[in-house]
């Protein structure tokens, strides 16, 4: 991957990457029909979000990282799919991946980094169909796994298995060479993320590379000792998932900008800014995505605000960390398909962006944990006393 | 009205004031009942918001108020719905009124507060059926208005007319209104929301505040107190104090569900039931995202106050909008927990029906519907100009 490109990254504010981030947003929609036409993120994709340092926003500080407001890499997520979904989606999970990698031990995280910071992770955290045989030293591994956004640019995967240790969740690190990408991603939504199958033949896989991820950041606190950032005192599952949902924010933001950019100056009867019944649905569609973003934005400063004074996230609070991202994501759903559903013959052209936004959402709102059924569920359960599965 | 009661009150900080509206709760529940069978908020309910400290977080402090963020008053009255909707609604008016009345000329506010700063206005904001007769130094009014919340313990009325500009506010004190007792209600019934009737009275000029271009920054409210409520518009400021309760309102029906299904288990509706905790899911995760976009928006509001910002017409449309958005939510909620409660939460003694309909009143104010009040943020969103208030 890239080397350090920019030695003055590690002074940027906050502030000058959000703006980068809007900045980058008309580049973004302009190669967004391309994108989904490659069904990747293309080079140049990658190559503005490496020399803009927007990608070591969450690259831990010792190895070039930025030393930047906590949960900026949610708003920016944010801010870039309002150009493309999947760039934003690429984006934000390598920026997660590379916010995990900080947990493993620190001989795993000198390898990944060897080079500089501009390294891409891809991920596939699901154990897949995979057998692991403990060797000497470590594990061989074979399997395959489905899924992996952004495969294509990355150095390293990071890959759920089942089988190590004592049954808990369990991720290992799986270097370039030692897996095939199966080109499967034919799909209705999401296209340009690049989301393909990932093959491991036959890997060793030393100790140091495995994770036990129930662990980290919730009684193995090596991330905290070798880096001494609040995000590394936070169980996993409680702050991993907003990644998906900043995404999702910002392609329903996205829709109402192209909605309102679209009817804008046009009057008479019909289907034009004058229609009562399109402004009802515009006030709504607004209101549910502003409501949303506001309580990501509020749960993600909670979070660190407790990860600061230094105090753990009881069972309610996890669980509803959990429902918020579902009910968030479904917000936005409602909002996209609310306008969508009145935005006429002409938005279904594959030139519009309105059709690509709406397939979109829906691609992300596939997740079991983004559905209220799914991944809400369980708050309900904690709230009402009884243990979460 | 009592007098000042607590000479240190002035000394008393934000998180005091919430912690006793906190401690007020329970025993607003535990007079919710009473509340709703008087139909109108008792007077030890009252005193107990005088004497608190609470209600002067609205009275300007030249009169002996709390120099303190209004956005307090608002969380303090989503708070108190969590015991008493009625209770919490009248509180939210009786306080938004106290600092409304900061907009009229020094004359007329000497005269409301003349007596300390416990005193309590009541309103009627719509313009009712009234004539006005311009006379020497004034004019003369007659009429009726609707729905005065809490009116019973206002010491002034705060009445809308038409008679005098496009939209003017007079205040009336008690001697001059008759309140007529026509609260027969399915919600809210606590409010007391009654008709006032005026017969031939008589309001000084300085009685009179021309609502139009209030709030701008060059008024007397911001020159007399110079706090950032008074650099507010009045309609981006008002409506809160109706949402405040409503989204409490909301909260007190989650806290009152699960009290009533913790422990349970084995079939049917109990603890086990995963169409419960989805239920339940759901309707927190409303509320806890309205209350998050109620007080965003309020912080929102204050910050470009006390820059001096102006307020843009789509800000001002999107305050509308999300006033009607946020008890929309909360209706919601209540409905989706209420739908499956059960045929036990129907008994008069639960407070699960009484929320299900006091919420049902609080949400029955066109403005807070998002067909009527949410529209103009469409219009204006799309370049044209608003056809309505906003």
């Amino acid at each position: 991957m890239a080397s350090n490109t920019g030695s003055e990254q590690k002074s940027m504010t906050s502030d000058e990457l959000l703006k980068i981030a809007a900045n980058l947003v008309p580049t973004l929609k302009s190669r967004a029909a391309r994108t989904e036409e490659l069904r990747r993120i293309p080079e140049e994709t990658v190559k503005d979000f490496l020399s803009s340092g927007l990608n070591r926003i969450e690259v831990p500080n010792r190895f070039g990282g930025l030393d930047v407001a906590d949960g900026l890499v949610f708003r920016v997520g944010e801010e870039l799919a309002r150009g493309c979904a999947s760039s934003s989606w690429c984006y934000s999970v390598w920026s997660a991946n590379a916010y995990m990698v900080g947990f493993w031990p620190l001989q795993a995280q000198e390898e990944l980094y060897a080079d500089g910071p501009d390294v891409l992770f891809s991920s596939s955290l699901t154990p897949g169909t995979s057998t692991v045989e403990a060797v000497s030293g470590g594990y061989r591994l074979k399997g395959r796994w489905e899924f992996s956004s952004g495969c294509d640019s990355a150095s390293w995967l990071i890959l759920g298995v089942s089988g190590v240790g004592d049954g808990g969740r369990t991720w290992v690190l799986v270097p370039r060479q030692d897996f095939e990408i199966v080109d499967t991603w034919f799909v209705s939504g999401l296209r340009g993320t690049g989301s393909k199958d990932i093959v491991v033949a036959d890997a060793f896989i030393p100790d140091y590379r495995v994770l036990d991820v129930g662990k980290a950041g919730d009684g193995d606190f090596t991330g905290w000792e070798i880096h001494g950032q609040a995000s590394y005192r936070i169980p996993i599952p409680v702050l991993l998932g907003w990644d998906l949902v900043a995404p999702m924010v910002g392609i329903a933001q996205g829709m109402i900008d192209e909605f309102t950019a679209r009817l804008v100056g046009t009057s008479g009867p019909g289907k034009t800014a004058e229609s009562e019944v399109i402004q009802i649905r515009l006030a709504e569609a607004s209101a549910e995505v502003d409501a949303g973003r506001l309580m990501m934005h509020h749960d993600i400063r909670e979070t660190f605000e407790k990860a600061e004074a230094g105090e753990i996230y009881t069972p309610l609070e996890q669980a509803r960390y959990r429902r918020d991202r579902a009910f968030i994501t479904q917000l936005c759903l409602r909002s996209v398909n609310r306008l969508f559903d009145v935005s006429g013959g002409h938005a279904l052209f594959d030139t519009e962006a309105l059709q690509r936004f709406h397939r979109d959402a829906h691609a992300v709102a596939h997740r079991d944990s983004l559905i209220m059924e799914m991944g809400g569920q369980a708050y309900g359960k904690v709230a009402l006393g009884l243990e979460a599965e | 009205m009592a007098t000042n009661t607590n000479s240190k009150s002035n000394d008393l900080t934000s998180k005091e004031l919430l912690q006793r509206a906190v401690d007020l709760v329970p025993v607003l529940k535990s007079r919710a009942a009473h509340t709703e069978e008087i139909r109108r908020v008792p007077s030890e309910t009252v005193q107990d918001f005088l004497s608190s400290g609470i209600h002067r977080i609205g009275v300007p402090p030249r009169f002996g108020g709390l120099d303190l963020d209004y956005g307090l008053s608002l969380d303090i009255s989503a708070e108190l719905a969590r015991g008493c909707a009625a209770s919490s609604w009248c509180y939210a008016l009786w306080s938004a009124h106290s600092y409304l009345v900061g907009h009229w000329p020094l004359e007329a506010q000497e005269e409301v507060f003349g007596e300390g700063p416990d005193t309590l206005c009541s309103s009627s904001l719509n313009a009712g059926k009234s004539t006005t007769q311009q006379v020497n130094g004034g004019y003369r009014l007659n009429g009726r208005w609707e729905f005065s919340s809490g009116c019973d313990s206002a010491d002034w009325l705060m009445l809308g007319l038409h008679g005098i500009s496009e939209r003017a506010f007079v205040l009336v004190p008690r001697s001059d209104f008759e309140i007529i007792d026509n609260w027969f209600v399915s919600g809210l019934r606590g409010s007391g929301s009654k008709d006032v009737v005026v017969n031939d009275a008589f309001i000084p000029s300085h009685r009179v505040l021309d609502v139009e271009g209030v709030g701008d920054g060059t008024g007397t409210g911001w020159e007399l107190h110079g706090q950032d409520r008074y650099r507010m518009p009045i309609p981006v400021l008002m409506g809160w104090d109706l949402v405040a309760p409503a989204i409490g309102i909301a909260q007190s029906m989650i806290d009152e569900f699960t009290d009533r299904i913790i422990g349970t288990s084995g079939p049917g509706r109990t603890g086990d039931s995963p169409a419960i905790h989805l239920r339940l899911s759901e309707a927190s995760a409303e509320v806890d995202a309205g209350m998050a976009l109620m007080r965003s928006d309020i912080r929102e509001m204050f910050e470009k106050a006390h820059t001096g910002d102006p307020f843009t017409p789509l800000d001002r449309a999107r305050f509308r909008r999300d006033k009607a958005f946020v008890v929309q939510l909360g209706l919601r909620a209540v409905n989706r927990l209420f739908d499956l409660s059960g045929g036990h939460a129907l008994f008069d003694s639960m407070a699960i029906q009484r929320i299900h309909r006091d919420m049902q009143a609080a949400a029955h104010r066109d403005g807070l519907i998002m067909d009527l009040g949410g529209q103009q943020y469409g219009r204006v969103a799309l370049g044209l100009d608003p056809d309505g208030r906003i």
